[in-house]
């Protein structure tokens, strides 16, 4: 029995059966970047005929992004050499910033950057995102974004890495008309993020414990002396 | 006699083996998922606490040692095993996960959705027979 279903064909050489499963993760191969922009710009006209609004075009292109972004953190993470997981704010954002956006437009982002007044929001600056580089946005489309996309991209990642956030794309300094202009992602993590981020790690836990009873244990020594005197 | 359990992000059972196949009786296959399930709160509790994504036997029952690997997506494998063999775990899991990705990257596969896919089972049960 064994033998016949090795036999069979299950292994990685088989030529029997064709399923994905035979298929190798690691070789990377780069797309075309005219396919690629023809892709991203069916994705808009797609969204643009199903939607009323610019808001709901946004929304749109995010939802499509998301899909894209909870495959990605999974392909990125595997394809690094030692693969892990997230467990910070900082570290899944590193990830974001540079792995992720490697594998996905061959370049890393301007910047990534802590908003001062929130505890909990960041932004990330890119100068010419790739799927506007052909995208000129109508005039009375005010000031959408097609990288709502990537924002979903973002948020895809960030949610199934279980970092779950809301995430948009922005034009920055939109009155300076700066070429190439700017796009600015804000990240917003929700509140269970910040509060699992503020808990004490096991190790700091134990070393309250210890100090706890350390200081305890010599109270103790202390009133016994006191009361033997 | 070993149990797999896939549990998506959201605790939802995608995927279940038994290995050897039909090894259990119904009674046996309910207190062995029941075990899993019990071990999914060490698991929360262990995987924001290290970075691996192989984080060894993170439960026991009876003679038995549940043992888990979290994907970056926090997928969870769970495995319920004999005590003793513990080698070729990571190697096993490894494995597993390249296959699980392949599934997930399929466009036609939703989150959440129960893997049905023969070749994948076929697969896991090839890679079992193989590291443990």
């Amino acid at each position: 029995m064994d033998r016949r279903r090795k036999s069979d064909g299950l292994g990685p050489k088989s030529t029997q059966s064709f399923s994905v499963l035979s298929q190798p993760l690691g070789n990377r191969r780069e797309v075309s970047f005219s396919a690629y922009a023809l892709l991203f710009s069916e994705i808009v006209q797609y969204s643009r005929k199903r939607v009323r609004s610019t808001t709901g075009l946004e929304e749109k292109l995010n939802d499509i992004g998301r899909r894209v972004g909870s495959r990605a953190l999974e392909l990125v993470a595997i394809r690094e050499k030692v693969p892990t997981r997230s467990t910070k704010v900082l570290q899944i954002l590193s990830f974001v910033f540079n792995p992720v956006w490697k594998f996905l437009f061959g370049k890393q982002p301007e910047n990534l950057r802590k908003v001062s007044e929130s505890e909990s929001s960041y932004f990330i600056e890119e100068r010419d995102p790739l799927v506007n580089t052909f995208v000129s946005v109508p005039e009375d489309y005010g000031s959408m974004n097609c990288a709502a996309f990537v924002a979903g991209i973002i948020a895809g990642v960030l949610e199934s890495a279980g970092f779950p956030a809301k995430v948009h794309a922005y034009n920055a300094n939109d009155s300076e008309r700066t070429y190439p202009p700017m796009t600015l992602y804000t990240i917003e993590f929700s509140d269970e993020v910040m509060a699992r981020e503020k808990r004490p790690g096991k190790r700091t836990m134990l070393n309250i414990l210890f100090s706890v009873g350390v200081f305890m244990g010599t109270f103790a020594l202390a009133t016994n002396t006191d009361t033997l005197k | 006699m070993t149990v797999l359990m896939i549990i998506s992000p959201k605790n939802r059972p995608v995927f279940e083996a038994v290995i050897p196949a039909n090894s259990l009786s119904e009674r046996q296959l309910i207190l062995s998922q029941l075990a899993i399930f019990a071990a999914l709160d060490m698991v929360d509790e262990a995987m924001w606490s290290s970075k691996d994504l192989y984080l060894k036997v993170v439960d026991r029952f009876n003679d038995q040692s549940v043992s888990a690997f979290v994907t970056p997506g926090n997928h969870r494998f769970m495995l319920l095993h004999d005590a003793r063999q513990d080698d070729g775990l990571k190697a096993f899991f490894n494995k597993l996960y390249e296959f699980f990705i392949k599934i997930a990257l399929n466009p036609f596969y939703d989150d959440e959705e129960p893997i049905r896919s023969k070749a994948f089972s076929d697969r896991v049960r090839h890679l079992a027979q193989e590291y443990l």
